[in-house]
């Protein structure tokens, strides 16, 4: 124990007696931690609100019920009828925000000379509010009235590219459930932007009473889609699991945002793949400074070392030491470095980095933001200080076996 | 004299020289491989787009781009597509119609993108006859035959030889519809276009829309990216603006410029952010090289060496480690560039695709000589940087405490 303090208080000493080297390599130390926390704050931060905006703009919930197979095929031959069982669950979940239910199917519209394919959407126009932001996409005109069979929500593209206007008539022809064709006209009575072109330019919402006559649906719906008040991955699979075992898992399929949208689950993987190969890089150019100011101090004192060995000083304390000293190079460095990056992350938490007018404006069509968000817990403050901790540690390991192995009769005779 | 001088010194402790050159050297091969691979990613994902649904250019009737109806149709196709034929940098052009429609199966509806096109002329402006899955591209004797993604085929559930009715809304009042057999399927980079999209012979689809002769568009490739503006201003020349628009891919599809300028403003941070890491690297190499040398120093300037020199030489000798650095960098870059082109970075080993951003999985880099130029003038500079503090210091010294203190 006491031989420990003692190689303690040595390596300690051994860290100052060069403070300017030791310092600058604890500040290197220090600002890859620092890098790395901030880097993973804003990673993980990002992501989490990007899920969110990305999952609200396109409408979609944050966990979808439909007939069983319909992800795959995506068709209007796949429905089902809620049942009651069902409805009385998702009512009395207070995990829930809201669940709204959707038909839809695609179409062709019509006004005057103009037509277009388009994606038909049949909402409830109450509880559609609980589920997605639509009522507060409305441009021009009006949201839908509850009882409007009516009325049609047009994109804003959509209405361009139609050459109409508000209170304009609209056609619908579609397919319907029994193979027949299905048309009705529709009133436009408002205008939403989402901000996403493939939506804008694509989606008309209906009341879903009258989407269900469109289609020959009767009582039968597309899917019903849920939000929940805390949209955590692990309350989302615990409700994913509490619905399976609600319905007849042979008709009805119950799938989580991952599901329904990998490709947002790969595109969040790529850019943190593309993240940590960065921080890799980084890594390894802060290694090589750090290994260098470590062997130099080595070498510099071979001397020294040699005096220790002959005076019957055991190498593998030698070897301690060195690897004690890089530890305490690193342990100040990196915590240095975590409180820094911390800091700024813990910054960024309250106030997103704005970066509307720059070419962050493009993920505007993708439904996000040109925020930049960040998210700070213990995990994101440690984990990457400990990274760099036991890099520090790793890289003196060269060095203190050189140290160890000096033979201490041609060292005594260096100057 | 001096550079021999710093040259000899960079040597003195070799392997801290090696060790901080490889530092910046593995720092620089990063980032030129990192820029490498990212503008190999834009580069792909403009091309997917480019050329398969676009072109490098675009003439329309003036006022299509806005409002994309049939009735802004440009009536003399023969003769546009001489005149930008004939255009110097213009490898090809075809004439498209472009509308929407609501194509059917006896198993389910879709609304898609309708495009006609000439089949020789398509095949040499776009890739898409070679994004075949099934069957064959549409050909120069086929009169109601049709040719759709591969995704949207599964959907209707048709197979080949199979006949969609295909709805739309023509320049005749009324919907028009006609009947067409599936020859072939194909599936590009982007999902959703496979899915929304179906070509048809131009001669059926200006009958079925009753255009007459008329044309929606001429997709003009050209055989050199940088003269794109050039080609797209001679035609603005040739074609009365009152007529016609010429539109630039950048003036097609703003949102895709922008995404490129933001991944690369990214690499720009992140190359930063590498650079500093250097910095710190070589202060600290610097100025261990200056305390070993206190004593020399020292004498140096007691014997009347001006400190002006000495500085230069801490200077020289720091910007020496860079040139060897960014030598040594280039060529590792070169090397994993060269050896990622071979087969490609296949992102299938973190994802399993990218489809949704209209890239394939494989990645090729594309090293550009202004990458290599600014990254490896970058480090250069870094180092150079690097060095001042320490060499301040050197002359700093005062030279009999210096000697002493040796």
């Amino acid at each position: 124990m006491s031989s420990l303090r003692l190689l303690m208080k040595l390596a300690w000493r051994n860290v100052w007696r060069n403070r300017r080297r030791s310092l600058i390599t604890i500040a290197s130390v220090a600002f890859s931690a620092a890098i790395l926390v901030f880097t993973e704050a804003l990673l993980v931060g990002s992501h989490e609100q990007m899920v969110l905006q990305v999952l609200d703009t396109h409408g979609v919930g944050q966990l979808q019920i439909h007939a069983r197979g319909y992800q795959d095929d995506p068709t209007i031959f796949r429905s089902f009828v809620p049942s009651a069982k069902l409805l009385r669950f998702l009512k009395g979940d207070r995990e829930l925000r809201g669940f709204a239910p959707r038909v839809q199917g695609e179409g062709l519209a019509e006004v005057g000379q103009e037509s277009k394919g388009v994606m038909v959407v049949g909402i409830d126009p109450e509880l559609e509010q609980g589920v997605t932001p639509l009522a507060a996409e409305i441009v021009t005109g009006d949201y839908l009235e509850p009882n409007d069979l009516q009325g049609a929500l047009v994109g804003e593209r959509l209405l361009k590219s139609l050459k109409a206007k508000i209170g304009a008539s609209l056609a619908l022809v579609t397919q319907t459930r029994r193979g027949t064709l299905g048309a009705a006209r529709f009133q436009i009575r408002g205008i939403f932007r989402t901000g996403v072109p493939a939506l804008d330019e694509n989606l008309i919402y209906l009341n879903i009473k009258s989407t269900q006559r469109l289609f020959a649906f009767g009582d039968r719906v597309t899917m019903l889609i849920l939000k929940l008040r805390d949209p955590t991955l692990a309350k989302l699979n615990h409700l994913k699991r509490a619905l399976l075992a609600q319905v007849n898992p042979q008709k009805l399929e119950v799938l989580t945002w991952p599901e329904f949208m990998p490709e947002l689950v790969q595109f969040l993987r790529f850019d943190s793949a593309s993240g940590y190969v960065f921080l890799l890089i980084l890594l390894l150019v802060i290694a090589f400074g750090v290994l260098n100011t470590i062997l130099m101090a080595v070498l510099e004192r071979t001397r020294e070392f040699g005096v220790l060995l002959s005076l019957g000083t055991q190498p593998r304390r030698i070897f301690g030491m060195i690897l004690l000293e890089a530890l305490l190079i690193s342990l100040i460095g990196a915590t240095a470095g975590a409180l820094l990056g911390s800091g700024v992350s813990a910054y960024v938490v309250q106030h997103p980095i704005n970066l509307s007018g720059s070419s962050m404006e493009s993920f505007e069509s993708w439904g996000i933001k040109p925020l930049f968000y960040a998210k700070l817990s213990w995990g994101i403050a440690v984990y990457p200080a400990l990274i760099v901790l036991g890099l520090g540690v790793l890289i003196a390991l060269w060095p203190a076996l050189r140290a160890a192995r000096i033979e201490p009769v041609e060292a005594l005779h260096t100057r | 004299m001096d550079i021999k001088l710093a040259w000899r010194n960079v040597w003195r402790n070799r392997r801290r020289s090696v060790i901080i050159i490889s530092a910046i050297a593995i720092g620089l091969a990063g980032v030129v491989v990192y820029e490498a691979l990212t503008v190999g990613m834009t580069t792909q994902m403009v091309e997917n787009i480019v050329g398969t649904s676009l072109g490098d250019i675009e003439i329309h009737h003036r006022g299509f781009q806005e409002s994309k109806t049939l009735e802004l149709a440009i009536d003399n196709p023969e003769q546009v597509l001489r005149l930008v034929r004939g255009t110097e940098h213009v490898s090809a052009a075809a004439p498209r119609v472009r509308a929407q429609g609501l194509v059917s199966s006896a198993r389910a509806s879709a609304g898609v993108q309708i495009l006609g096109v000439d089949p020789t002329a398509e095949a040499a402006v776009s890739t898409i006859a070679h994004s075949l899955v099934r069957g064959r591209f549409l050909a120069a004797a086929d009169e109601y035959a049709i040719y759709l993604g591969e995704a949207l085929a599964k959907k209707l559930k048709v197979g080949l030889g199979r006949k969609v009715v295909l709805m739309a809304k023509g320049l005749a009042p009324g919907m028009a519809s006609n009947a067409f057999r599936v020859v072939g399927t194909f599936q590009t980079a982007s999902p959703n276009f496979d899915k929304m999209t179906v070509y048809i012979p131009l001669a059926a689809a200006q009958s079925l829309l009753s255009l007459d002769g008329k044309i929606s568009e001429i997709a003009v490739r050209i055989d050199r990216q940088r003269s794109l503006e050039q080609v797209a201003a001679t035609l603005r020349t040739k074609l009365a603006p009152n007529e016609y628009e010429v539109l630039t891919w950048k003036e097609l599809v703003p949102n895709l410029v922008q995404m490129t300028q933001l991944w690369e403003e990214w690499v720009y941070l992140f190359a930063f952010v590498i650079y500093i890491a250097m910095v710190f690297g070589v202060t600290n190499t610097m100025l261990m090289v200056i305390s070993e040398r206190t004593r020399e120093l020292g004498i140096m300037l007691a014997l009347g060496t001006r400190p002006l020199r000495i500085f230069r030489m801490i200077l020289i000798e720091s910007a020496l480690m860079g040139l060897v650095s960014v030598a040594l960098g280039s060529a590792a870059s070169f090397g994993v560039v060269w050896w990622l082109s071979l087969q490609g970075l296949d992102l299938g080993w973190f994802v399993r695709g990218l489809s949704f951003l209209g890239l394939s999985r494989i990645i090729y880099p594309v090293l550009t000589p202004s990458i290599l130029l600014i990254s490896g003038l970058s480090a250069l500079v870094a180092t150079v940087l690097a060095a001042i503090w320490p060499a301040w210091r050197a002359v700093r010294l005062e030279p009999v405490e210096a000697i002493r203190d040796a």
